[in-house]
C-alpha cells in the first residue's frame, strides 16, 4: 500500500481531507435538496392560493368578471370563455405576449421559459360554476435561480473546504505529533555515551508522555548495564593485567639475573602459577559468558541436595582443617530436588569456600539442609567470620565485587567466585541471598524448588 | 612412535613438538590443514594432534574426510572452543579425545599416552614405585616394611600418582580424575594442595628418599631420582 510509506503526519492529513470531504459533501447535498425541496413548495403553494384566489373572485362576483382588475395587474393571469380570452391581466400582456406558451406547455410541464429567459410556473384550470378557463403563471425565475446559486456555492465550497482541510489538518497533525519529533530529536542525540539523560516527558498521562516514560525506563536500564559492563571491563582487564604483569616481570628479571638451573626453574616455576592463575580466570569467565548468553549446556536430573551438600563439605573439609576450624552439618534426609548437578555442586562449592577463606582460624562454620513446608529445598551456610555489611549485600554477587572494594589477592580467588554462585542458583530457578544474622558472620542461604 | 601435529600457530607447535620429543616421540608438524591432510593420507602415523580453527581447511573437514578414507589413525583434537557443543561434534566426527586450548602439557601427555596404549589397558592391582608399594584390591600402602594409614582420598590421590609415576599430573587432571569435577571453575585447588600435603606427610616426610615432588606451576609427579 502507497500509504504506508508516507509519513504519519501526511497520512494523518490524508485521512481528514478524506473524512473531510465525504462529511461536506452529504451535508451540502442534503441542504441542497431540503431547501430546493422548500422554495419548490413555497412557489407551489402561492401559485395554488393566488388560482384559488382568482377562482373565488369569479365566484363571489356571479360570473361577472368586470371587477376582476382590482386583483391587481402585477398578477400574470389570463380568463377565456368558450375559447376566446376574456381577461388579461396588464403583467400577463407584457410578459406573455408575444411569446404566449403553447397550449400543450400548459399541459406538460406546467412550465414555461420565455424568449427573454424568465421562467414561469403555470397552472391552467376552469372554473367549474360559470366555466371560466383560467390559466395563471408565475415568475419563478428568482427562486430558481436561489436555488441555483445555492448549488454552485456548495458546490466551490467543497474545494476550499478540501484546502482548508488539507491546510488544518496537516497543521494540527504537526502539533499534535511534536512531541514525537522532539522525543526523536533527542533520542538522535542519546547514545551509549550519554544514556543518562532523559527524553522530554510533556504529560506523562497522555499516549506519547506514556511512550517516552517507557523509554526512558528502558535507557535508564540500558545505562545501568553499561554501566556495569564499563565497570567488568575495567575490573576484567585489571585481574588480567595483574598477572599478565607477574609473567612479564618474572621473565625480564629473570633474563637479566644468572641462568643457572635453580633461578631458571624458579622464575619459569612462578610464570606457570601466574598462567595457572590466568587460565583460572578465563575459565571463570567463560562460565560467566555462556550463561549470560544462555548457552549454558544443563543437564537437570533428581538428585539429593543433602548427598550433594555432604559431598561438598567432605572435599571442602580439609581446607577448613587446615585453619582449625569446626565445620558442622545438620542435613535432611533426602531433600530431592531437580537441578543440574555440575552447576549447584559448583554455587555450592564457591559459597562454601569463601566461608572457609573468609572466616578466620579456629572460627565455627556451619550447612544446613532442610524442606521447607512451602515446598522448598534449602542450604544454608553460616559462618562467624567477619561478615558481610548489609548495605554491601547485594553487591558481593557483582563481578569481581570485593567487600570494602579491597582488591588484596591474599585470598586468593577473583571475586567471581559469588557471581558464579548466583548465576548457578538462579539458572536452576532458585535464589541466593545472604540473610541477618545475629552477632557477626555470615549467613547464605540457597533457595531452590523441592520435587 | 610417530605422531603428527596439525597445528597453524608456530609458537604452540613448536612447543608440542619440543615437548613430545622430549618424551622420545617421533613428531611431523604440518602448518595448515592441506599440508596436513596430504601428511596423514600418504604416511602412517600412530596418532594425529588436530587444532580445530585451520586457516583453509578447517579440522573437522580434514577428520570427516580422513575418517571417509577409512584411515583408523587416533585423533586427538585440541581446541580453543571451550564450548560442549563442539567437543560432542568433533567426537561425532570420529575424534578419539579432545583437549581444550589452553591445556596443561603434561594433561596433553597422559591424554596421548591414554591413547596410544588403548587396547591393552593397564589392570595391574598391585603397584609399586621403589620402595613404595599399594594394593588396590586391599587398599593396603606400604613402604619398606612400613604399613601407612591413609584416608580414601588419599589412597585415590596416591593411587593415580603411582599410575602415572614418572609423568607429571597436573591440577586439573586430579581434579577431573580423583575429584570427578568436571568444571574448571570450582575451587579445588586448595583442596588439592592440601591433600598433597598431607600425603607427602605420610609417605615421603618420615623416609629418606622422597618421592612425591611439586614442579612448581605445573603439578605433581611421583618418581625416584630429582625432579
Amino acid at each position: 500500500m502507497i500509504l504506508k510509506n508516507l509519513s504519519i503526519r501526511l497520512r494523518l492529513t490524508i485521512w481528514y481531507t478524506v473524512v473531510l470531504v465525504v462529511i461536506l459533501s452529504i451535508l451540502s447535498l442534503g441542504t441542497y435538496v431540503f431547501i430546493r425541496n422548500r422554495l419548490e413548495s413555497i412557489e407551489r403553494t402561492r401559485l395554488d392560493s393566488s388560482f384559488a384566489t382568482v377562482e373565488t373572485v369569479i365566484r363571489s362576483s356571479a360570473g361577472d368578471i368586470s371587477d376582476i382588475y382590482h386583483l391587481g395587474q402585477e398578477n400574470i393571469f389570463q380568463l377565456a370563455r368558450d375559447g376566446k380570452v376574456v381577461y388579461q391581466t396588464l403583467a400577463w400582456q407584457d410578459r406573455l405576449w408575444p411569446g404566449r406558451p403553447e397550449d400543450e406547455d400548459f399541459d406538460k410541464s406546467g412550465s414555461w421559459q420565455s424568449p427573454e429567459g424568465s421562467l414561469y410556473w403555470l397552472k391552467k384550470g376552469t372554473e367549474p360554476v360559470f366555466g371560466f378557463e383560467i390559466i395563471f403563471a408565475q415568475d419563478v425565475t428568482s427562486t430558481m435561480e436561489n436555488i441555483r446559486n445555492l448549488a454552485v456555492i456548495l458546490m466551490a465550497g467543497i474545494p476550499f473546504a478540501l484546502i482548508l482541510a488539507v491546510l488544518g489538518g496537516y497543521f494540527l497533525a504537526g502539533r499534535a505529533l511534536s512531541p514525537v519529533k522532539a522525543i526523536t530529536r533527542k533520542a538522535n542525540e542519546i547514545t551509549a555515551e550519554s544514556l543518562s539523560e532523559l527524553l522530554p516527558v510533556q504529560n506523562p498521562r497522555d499516549e506519547i508522555g506514556r511512550l517516552a516514560s517507557v523509554f526512558n525506563d528502558a535507557f535508564t536500564r540500558l545505562d545501568s548495564s553499561f554501566k556495569k559492563l564499563r565497570r567488568f571491563t575495567s575490573d576484567a582487564s585489571h585481574e588480567l593485567r595483574t598477572p599478565l604483569t607477574s609473567i612479564r616481570s618474572v621473565g625480564e628479571v629473570a633474563l637479566q639475573g644468572p641462568m643457572d638451573r635453580k633461578s631458571c626453574q624458579e622464575a619459569i616455576g612462578s610464570m606457570l602459577e601466574e598462567t595457572e592463575r590466568l587460565t583460572h580466570l578465563v575459565d571463570n569467565l567463560l562460565t560467566l559468558a555462556r550463561g549470560d548468553a544462555g548457552k549454558a549446556n544443563l543437564n537437570p536430573r533428581e538428585l539429593d541436595l543433602s548427598a550433594l551438600a555432604g559431598e561438598i563439605v567432605e572435599d571442602l573439609s580439609v581446607l577448613s582443617e587446615e585453619k582449625d576450624q569446626t565445620l558442622s552439618t545438620d542435613f535432611q534426609s533426602s531433600v530431592c530436588l531437580k537441578a543440574d548437578e555440575a552447576t549447584l555442586r559448583q554455587a555450592v562449592s564457591n559459597v562454601l569456600h569463601n566461608a572457609i577463606v573468609y572466616t578466620p582460624k579456629k572460627g565455627h562454620i556451619e550447612v544446613h539442609t532442610n524442606k521447607t513446608a512451602e515446598g522448598e529445598a534449602v542450604i544454608d551456610i553460616i559462618d562467624d567470620g567477619p561478615g558481610i555489611p548489609e548495605s554491601e549485600r547485594r553487591n558481593v554477587f557483582e563481578r569481581f565485587y570485593r567487600v570494602n572494594g579491597a582488591h588484596s589477592r591474599k585470598e586468593s580467588g577473583v571475586g567471581l567466585g559469588l557471581a558464579i554462585a548466583r548465576w548457578a542458583v538462579e539458572v536452576n530457578g532458585g535464589k541466593i541471598v545472604f540473610l541477618d544474622r545475629e552477632g557477626p558472620g555470615t549467613h547464605c542461604r540457597i533457595t531452590l524448588h523441592a520435587e | 612412535m610417530n605422531i603428527l601435529v596439525i597445528e597453524d600457530e608456530p609458537k604452540v607447535a613448536q612447543a608440542i613438538r619440543k615437548g613430545l620429543e622430549s618424551e622420545d616421540y617421533q613428531v611431523t608438524v604440518a602448518a595448515n590443514g592441506e599440508e596436513g591432510y596430504f601428511l596423514a593420507t600418504t604416511r602412517a602415523f600412530d596418532l594425529i594432534l588436530l587444532d580445530l580453527l585451520l586457516p583453509g581447511r578447517g579440522g573437522l573437514e580434514i577428520l570427516t574426510a580422513l575418517r571417509k578414507q577409512k584411515c583408523q589413525t587416533p585423533v586427538l583434537i585440541l581446541t580453543a572452543r571451550d564450548a560442549v557443543e563442539d567437543r560432542v561434534e568433533g567426537l561425532d566426527t570420529g575424534a578419539d579425545d579432545y583437549v581444550v586450548k589452553p591445556f596443561a602439557f603434561p594433561e596433553l601427555l597422559a591424554r596421548i599416552r591414554a591413547l596410544t596404549r588403548r587396547g591393552r589397558p593397564e589392570q595391574a592391582l598391585r603397584l609399586r614405585l621403589a620402595d613404595l608399594e599399594i594394593d588396590c584390591v586391599t587398599r593396603k600402602v606400604t613402604r619398606g616394611k612400613q604399613e601407612i594409614d591413609l584416608t580414601a582420598k588419599e589412597f585415590d590421590l596416591l593411587e593415580y600418582l603411582i599410575r602415572h609415576q614418572g609423568h607429571v599430573v597436573s591440577r586439573e587432571m586430579l581434579a577431573r580424575d580423583v575429584w570427578k569435577v568436571t568444571s574448571r571453575a570450582t575451587p579445588l585447588d586448595n583442596v588439592i594442595d592440601v591433600h598433597i600435603a598431607r600425603l607427602r606427610q605420610k609417605v615421603d616426610v618420615p623416609f629418606k628418599k622422597k618421592l612425591l615432588k611439586t614442579i612448581r606451576g605445573v603439578g605433581f609427579v611421583l618418581k625416584e631420582g630429582d625432579a
